[in-house]
């Protein structure tokens, strides 16, 4: 089994911890995005989008959460990823949140720094991230984790992606619910793996000539 | 066991369309409820409580609410259909379904919406002619799973065609050609026989009608 990852990617990580806390044996190609690795004609060939993470299985397979579903679907994992309906479509209500209502914020606030060289979050994604994490904040009111009390690809995916988070602005403002999830998600296998990928995030603003405000 | 199905919807809405066709495609007893979004229901106190992410498609299942499109396409065949081929059990075609559905709901469909939100949310009058490329490119991505399989994930119908159909027929009610897009095109006209396609079009040919009222011309200049 391939994984064709970049640990600065939010969804590149959560594929990677899913295969950590399944402990399944992957070999690891790393793709560095900024030197175009994932525009070259044999990266085109596996996946036309460019986009990372690529899993080949034998077969590829590109979108992370469709990648985390299948490990969790052909490991039969019940706690990652409950067989039961209801449970099973909050995990996935959880996940398809974070690709189109939180991931999507985060990546469009940092891309332009990273690719175009822009230096501030515009007040609409601001906006939208602290609408999306109160939402998150809201539903951890009654749960330990995102589907429930126990941890699942939900809590995984969101993980990634929050670290990106807290790693540009500097924290998690005065949220306090997520802060608390986020230190019991240490649980996990690969969460100190996923904290080290999102390194490059606090590196890049330390190195930066402009500050991002922190999170209200 | 038969719970009381509840769709809160908008004919607007392509996600809340898919959820739509798959409840008539599954024969199941459901209500709808309307959530007018350019009139900003969505802030209604009743409906930030049902799902305080204010946003539509919701799911009431008894006493189980459940947000998100796709992960209602998917809980309708685990729990009303289990083991269909609507959805496949075995992992990686399982898999496909799932990496098309998020395709759609990454790439299609906000390519889709950032032709449609300035408009009925923002209230613009105005669409930038670069919005159109990508949705073609969106297209050509379904031509490119066509190539591979009948339907977009399998030789068989499953949730990743209802979920792309309203957007298809939407970007072909905005005036794209699809007939440069030969197996899409023939993808659609297979499609238009499931329970449900008239409110679908219904819905697309009212969002492509407002949108050129709004800009008092064509979506764009093909």
């Amino acid at each position: 089994m391939k994984l064709y990852h970049t640990p600065g990617s939010p969804p590149s990580r959560s594929v990677l911890m899913t295969l950590r806390c399944l402990e399944i044996d992957v070999e690891i190609h790393e793709i560095d995005l900024r030197k175009g690795e994932n525009r070259t004609a044999d990266f085109l060939k596996i996946n036309p989008l460019g986009q990372i993470p690529v899993l080949d299985d034998g077969f590829i397979l590109t979108e992370s959460r469709a990648i985390m579903t299948y490990l969790a679907n052909s490991r039969k994992n019940e706690k990652l990823y409950p067989s039961d309906p209801r449970k099973r479509a909050i995990v996935d209500s959880r996940l398809y949140f974070d690709a189109t209502g939180l991931f999507v914020h985060i990546f469009a606030a940092l891309s332009p720094m990273f690719f175009k060289g822009t230096t501030e979050v515009t007040p609409e994604v601001r906006e939208k991230l602290k609408n999306a994490l109160k939402y998150l904040e809201g539903i951890l009111e009654k749960q330990k984790f995102f589907a429930g009390d126990e941890a699942t690809l939900a809590d995984i995916s969101i993980l990634s992606t929050v670290v990106q988070i807290k790693n540009t602005f500097g924290g998690l403002g005065n949220f306090s619910n997520l802060k608390a999830w986020f230190e019991r998600c240490n649980i996990l296998p690969g969460y100190d793996e996923n904290l080290v990928g999102a390194q490059m995030i606090k590196e890049f603003f330390e190195k930066a000539t402009f500050k991002i405000a922190p999170l209200e | 066991m038969s719970s009381k199905l509840v769709l809160y919807y908008l004919s607007g809405s392509m996600p809340s369309r898919a959820c739509m066709l798959l409840a008539r495609l599954l024969n199941l007893n459901f209500e709808i409820k309307q959530v007018n979004i350019p009139n900003n229901e969505q802030f209604n106190e009743d409906f930030v409580k049902l799902n305080p992410a204010k946003k539509i498609p919701v799911l009431v299942d008894g006493d189980y609410v459940l947000s998100e499109s796709r992960a209602i396409l998917a809980y309708l065949v685990n729990s009303r259909s289990p083991g269909s081929n609507l959805y496949p059990t075995d992992p990686k075609q399982r898999g496909i379904v799932d990496q098309r559905l998020y395709y759609d709901a990454t790439v299609f469909l906000p390519n889709m919406l950032a032709v449609i939100r300035p408009i009925v949310v923002e209230k613009k009058t105005e669409i930038s002619p670069t919005l159109q490329k990508p949705i073609e490119e969106s297209l050509e991505m379904i031509e490119r799973y066509l190539n591979e399989y009948e339907y977009v994930a399998a030789s068989h119908l499953t949730i990743a065609d209802i979920s792309m159909l309203p957007s298809v027929t939407t970007a072909r009610e905005f005036g794209f050609n699809l007939t440069k897009y030969p197996r899409l095109n023939k993808w659609h006209h297979k499609l238009e026989t499931l329970p449900g396609f008239d409110e679908n079009l219904y819905g697309s040919k009212t969002n492509a009608a407002y949108l050129r009222k709004m800009v008092n011309g064509p979506i764009f200049n093909f």
